[in-house]
């Protein structure tokens, strides 16, 4: 929350307006600060607000990654190695969440191929989901971006007009 | 802010009328001397100052308001990624694991259904894959994120308005001062 604290008087303007405000955003260090410098406390949080989202996001992707590469490597095991089936299919059900029914033996081609079938639609939800992911990313990359902008924009607004002033005096 | 035109007697007689001068000066609701009572008397440039200073204060306020609002946001947002990233890494009991907002202690569940207004929130475990919640989470970051991002371009906006004001009052005592110092010169 934002405090308040007035301390000075400015004789020309109107009751209620006539004193200089400071303010604080009841962070650590965010006491008396000047407009601008509340400005620039206000976008620095959102934009943190928004960089620790983008974390969280980024290791969804690695972790979903990883779990990419090991279905890579489990899908040419079975369709290399099927003596390694039992392991892949506990990977596939209690790690992938896969529901659909799967073979006990993978020796003849219909069943390899139903344990291939449900591996590969399930990289394919994953890479799907990596996707959206990665464009969730951006965006919130973008609105980091805009975050910094706007303190950027607001504390020239600022600036050019004490500029202003102090050239047309 | 009502303003009232005065006149205050010159030590000058017109060479027409023969009679005294008179000067302008104002009086404005909310601008008084020391006493606090008495309508402080104000020339041109320091009535254009007193308005525009209440203008840029009014500004001021509007601007504050939304940097609280932009403020609450960021802090709602981290306590949703702080609840996303504890679903994400374990199992969580969303009855008694609690999160800090605004000086009092919520639960996972009484924060996302009473402040954040999320439906259908377990009052049991949560974890990885509870994929509902997780996708409610984060539609609601979305949203929250969305009105952020609005809400610091309407604040660059009320910066710069608060911005021209000033300069106006800048600009407006400049022209009266050049003004006068012409007539000085020219004299």
């Amino acid at each position: 929350m934002i405090g308040i604290e007035t301390i000075s008087l400015n004789p020309y303007a109107p009751r209620g307006s006539d004193r200089v405000n400071l303010y604080s955003n009841g962070m650590e260090g965010g006491d008396h600060l000047t407009i601008g410098q509340l400005a620039i406390a206000v976008s620095m949080h959102a934009a943190a607000a928004y960089e620790s989202q983008s974390v969280v996001k980024m290791n969804r992707m690695t972790s979903g990654s990883d779990t990419l590469t090991q279905c890579a490597a489990y899908l040419e095991e079975i369709t290399e190695d099927p003596d390694n089936w039992a392991v892949i299919k506990a990977y596939m059900q209690n790690t992938l969440k896969i529901t659909d029914e799967l073979p006990d033996t993978i020796d003849t081609y219909d069943r390899r191929m139903t344990a291939i079938t449900a591996l590969k639609t399930k990289m394919d939800s994953l890479v799907r989901s990596q996707q959206e992911m990665m464009i969730d990313l951006q965006t919130l990359v973008n609105r980091r971006s805009v975050a910094f902008s706007a303190s950027s924009n607001i504390v020239r607004a600022l600036g050019t007009s004490m500029s202003g002033n102090a050239s047309n005096f | 802010m009502g303003i009232e035109v005065d006149g205050i007697v010159l030590s000058m007689k017109s060479p027409e009328t023969g009679r005294y001068l008179t000067a302008n000066v104002y009086t404005v609701d909310g601008v008084y001397e020391a006493d606090g009572v008495t309508p402080r008397l104000l020339s041109i440039g320091q009535l254009v100052m007193a308005l525009c200073l209440n203008r840029a204060a009014l500004l001021e306020s509007s601007i504050i308001e939304k940097m609280s609002s932009v403020e609450d946001t960021s802090e709602q947002l981290e306590l949703l990624t702080e609840i996303e990233t504890a679903i994400l890494e374990s199992d969580v009991n969303m009855s008694t694991k609690k999160v800090r907002y605004r000086g009092s202690d919520y639960t996972y569940h009484a924060f996302l259904t009473d402040i954040m207004d999320v439906n259908n929130v377990p009052t049991g475990t949560a974890n990885a894959d509870s994929a509902e919640l997780l996708k409610a989470i984060e539609s609601k970051m979305d949203e929250k994120n969305s009105f952020s991002q609005q809400t610091m371009i309407e604040l660059q906006s009320l910066t710069n308005k608060r911005d021209q004001t000033y300069n106006m009052v800048s600009n407006v005592l400049k022209s009266l001062n050049t003004v006068m110092v012409g007539n000085v010169n020219n004299m």
